[in-house]
């Protein structure tokens, strides 16, 4: 192994220094911040974990933090089924590949504010074309009023403005599974669920975690799909854990408040997703992380 | 192709650094940043009257680039611009309940500016909007806008009905938008009445026409008198009868002004200048139906009337101060309040409904001076005030869609937001 020399640590440097300023001391000042009583126009005064125990004492944000997993989990595995349901298809070979497939990453290369803007149109009750297909089935979707129908909406726009990347992640692990392996199961005569189950899935298996948990991090910070089409609403029903931070840094300017919210957030995203990776890939491989 | 010098670079950089010295030295910026709202961009640079800035501009040669966001988020993006060490933002919008003292302290106190440069005729001016962003005798911003909230109606849908006018006794509300809510003709489904789903203004106004209220300008909480139960009462009837827009508790602002303007309401809460934007012919299917009525009281021909109104400020850390106050007496002088109230802004100056143009060009000032007399705020202005609009629109909504009876989200509005009183 060659050794770190001083030149080589030098050239290594700037990258280091621009994680250093762009990550390490923003989060170390907005845990200091999470300490203190701050707003505007106010010093900041050290309060120790009041911010921290306030918080855990309000039931908004145990709703918001029950509503995000709700959501996270949802989004993540049903977003996954579907990216390799899909890559299934695709690899199986399909007319106009190239062209298909451009039209399935179409939706990540959308704005999620334009996103949420059509469905919020698709969907309204009155002159929204979804809603009022599913209106004259006996299906509507109550979004505006009926928390649960509210989340329902924004898992579905999660899904769809997120498919493409799990897709992407799917499909390419799906093209390096060696045919042999397939032809040498056809020959023993393995049906098309086996071939997938023992030989497609454990090799894409490592892809798709790293898809899982890439996925369940960033939806765990899931923030525009609900702002925009709820606000949080009916009655902070809707809330979520950003939403949570969001008002209690912005609208409430409660800084210390905020930066708990947001220190919270990284532990549990981190928590959650660590202990899912390490049950996976016990539950795959029989070896923790 | 010439190759680039290690003295012709030098050479430039010099040149440019002397370029930009008396740029400086003369605190004149090429361009002016304003963050407000939509609204305030058109009526001083759009409408009927034509654009109120244009004269300042040439005179200075200075460009304005407005950003232009929603209501909380002007006050979210105002207050962190504010707090940063410099900020581009050079004149900002803020409604009165935002000016608390501590938000007050991020903006350049006004008192020396208002005595070397004085505004046009100060007296003018109500008191009341210049006390409302002062803090200890120091002025902090400028007013430039009231927004006193009438009852917006569709005279064609009404017809249509055959319903004269809105009802002039809050009692007879729900009587006149049963008849105002059906299928249209052409199939669009009409609504009576829509109002920010998202806001308390609408409860607050109707518990005042009931005799109650939200908070006394003394911060008594009354969310659970009477007066206050009954407004959830009306508001839920509104909601279980279906005669407000299924998904209201979602709509924008925009949402509702464009439903307004479409003909899928028929009665709308809002400040009275928006009628310009209802009765545009080229946004509007129905220019010129729109009609203005005072909110009904308990008696017919009582006044119920709540305001709003916004300052101009500017940040302590912005720069190009001395332009920024250019700007903000310009846009507050006679002849430009005249030009800003005929493009449908609410003047803070008395004058204005006196001014002949604007008895001409406006039909309804006579009406607004009438309401402004009798017109208070929602709620004053204190630290915790945006905590408080939460959890008023979480009970009002909580009551509208059943989840609470109107008596217990009252009760539980008042419990939560007397803590949150100033001393």
């Amino acid at each position: 192994m060659q050794r770190f020399t001083l030149a080589r640590l030098l050239m290594l440097a700037p990258a280091h220094l621009l994680l250093l300023c762009t990550i390490a001391l923003p989060s170390l000042y907005v845990l200091w911040l999470s300490f203190t009583e701050s707003t505007y126009g106010t010093t900041a005064g050290f309060v120790g974990f009041a911010n921290y125990t306030a918080m855990l004492a309000d039931p908004y944000f145990w709703r918001a933090l029950i509503n995000t997993l709700i959501v996270v989990n949802v989004v993540v595995y049903v977003e996954l089924a579907l990216a390799v349901g899909v890559a299934v298809v695709f690899v199986q070979g399909v007319p106009f590949r190239r062209v298909l497939i451009a039209i399935v990453l179409m939706p990540y290369a959308i704005s999620e504010v334009v996103a949420v803007v059509i469905w919020k149109f698709m969907m309204d009750p009155d002159i929204g074309m979804v809603e009022r297909m599913l209106a004259a089935v006996g299906m509507p979707l109550h979004w505006a009023v009926d928390p649960a129908a509210g989340l329902t909406l924004v898992c579905i726009i999660s899904v769809w403005l997120n498919l493409p990347f799990s897709f992407i992640i799917a499909y390419a692990a799906m093209r390096g599974v060696p045919q042999e392996l397939y032809e040498a199961a056809h020959m023993d005569g393995a049906s098309a669920w086996q071939s997938f189950r023992y030989i497609t899935f454990p090799v894409i298996f490592p892809a798709l975690l790293v898809a899982l948990i890439f996925r369940y991090i960033v939806a765990f910070r899931l923030f525009s799909e609900v702002w925009l089409l709820t606000g949080g609403g009916p009655a902070r029903m809707t809330e979520v854990l950003a939403i949570y931070l969001y008002k209690q840094a912005f609208t409430y300017a409660d800084f210390g408040r905020g930066a708990a919210a947001g220190w919270i957030m990284v532990l549990a995203s981190g928590l959650f997703a660590v202990a899912y990776v390490s049950r996976l890939n016990k539950a795959a491989f029989g070896r923790g992380t | 192709m010439s190759a680039i010098t290690r003295r012709g670079v030098l050479l430039g950089a010099t040149g440019l650094a002397t370029a930009g010295i008396p740029a400086r030295a003369a605190d004149k910026p090429g361009k002016l940043t304003v963050l407000a709202h939509r609204v305030h961009q058109l009526v001083c640079t759009e409408g009927p009257a034509g654009d109120a800035t244009k004269a300042w501009r040439d005179e200075n040669g200075i460009a304005l680039e407005w950003v232009t966001l929603d209501l909380n988020a002007i006050r979210d993006r105002l207050m962190r611009e504010a707090a940063l060490s410099h900020t581009d933002i050079n004149v900002g919008f803020l409604l009165n309940t935002a000016a608390v003292p501590e938000s007050l302290a991020l903006f350049e106190p006004l008192d020396s500016y208002l005595q070397a440069k004085p505004i046009e005729d100060q007296s003018d001016i109500s008191t009341g909007f210049m006390k409302g962003f002062a803090y200890k005798g120091v002025q902090y911003g400028l007013p430039i806008r009231q927004a006193a909230n009438a009852l917006h109606w569709n005279a064609a849908l009404f017809h249509e009905r055959g319903v004269e006018a809105p009802p002039d006794t809050i009692d007879g509300f729900l009587d006149v938008a049963r008849k105002l809510t059906y299928t249209g003709k052409d199939g669009t489904r009409v609504y009576a009445f829509a109002a920010e789903g998202d806001n308390y203004t609408t409860m607050v106004m109707i518990a005042r026409a009931y005799g109650g209220d939200l908070i006394t300008e003394d911060y008594r909480v009354l969310a659970d008198s009477p007066g206050m139960i009954e407004a959830l009462k009306l508001l839920r009837a509104i909601y279980q009868e279906k005669l407000t827009p299924p998904n209201i508790t979602a709509m924008s602002q925009n949402d509702l002004i464009g439903a307004m303007q479409q003909g899928q309401v028929a009665m709308e809460m809002f400040p009275f200048g928006r009628t310009v934007l209802f009765n545009d012919p080229k946004t509007s299917k129905y220019p010129g139906q729109y009609k203005l009525a005072m909110w009904p009281g308990r008696t017919a021909g009582e006044i119920i009337s709540t305001a709003e109104f916004w300052g101009m400020v500017i940040p302590k850390t912005s720069s190009a101060k001395d332009s920024s106050w250019s700007l903000m007496r310009d846009l507050v002088s006679k002849r430009n309040t005249v030009i800003e109230t005929i493009n449908g802004n609410g003047p803070v100056r008395v004058s204005a409904y006196g001014d002949p143009e604007i008895v001409k060009q406006i039909p309804y000032a006579a009406m607004e001076a009438a309401a402004l007399k009798v017109a208070r705020v929602p709620m004053p202005a204190f630290a915790k005030a945006a905590q408080v609009k939460d959890i008023c629109v979480e009970e009002m909504q909580a009551a509208m869609l059943g989840m609470k009876s109107p008596e217990a989200a009252a009760k539980s509005m008042a419990q939560r937001l007397r803590p949150l009183m100033p001393a």
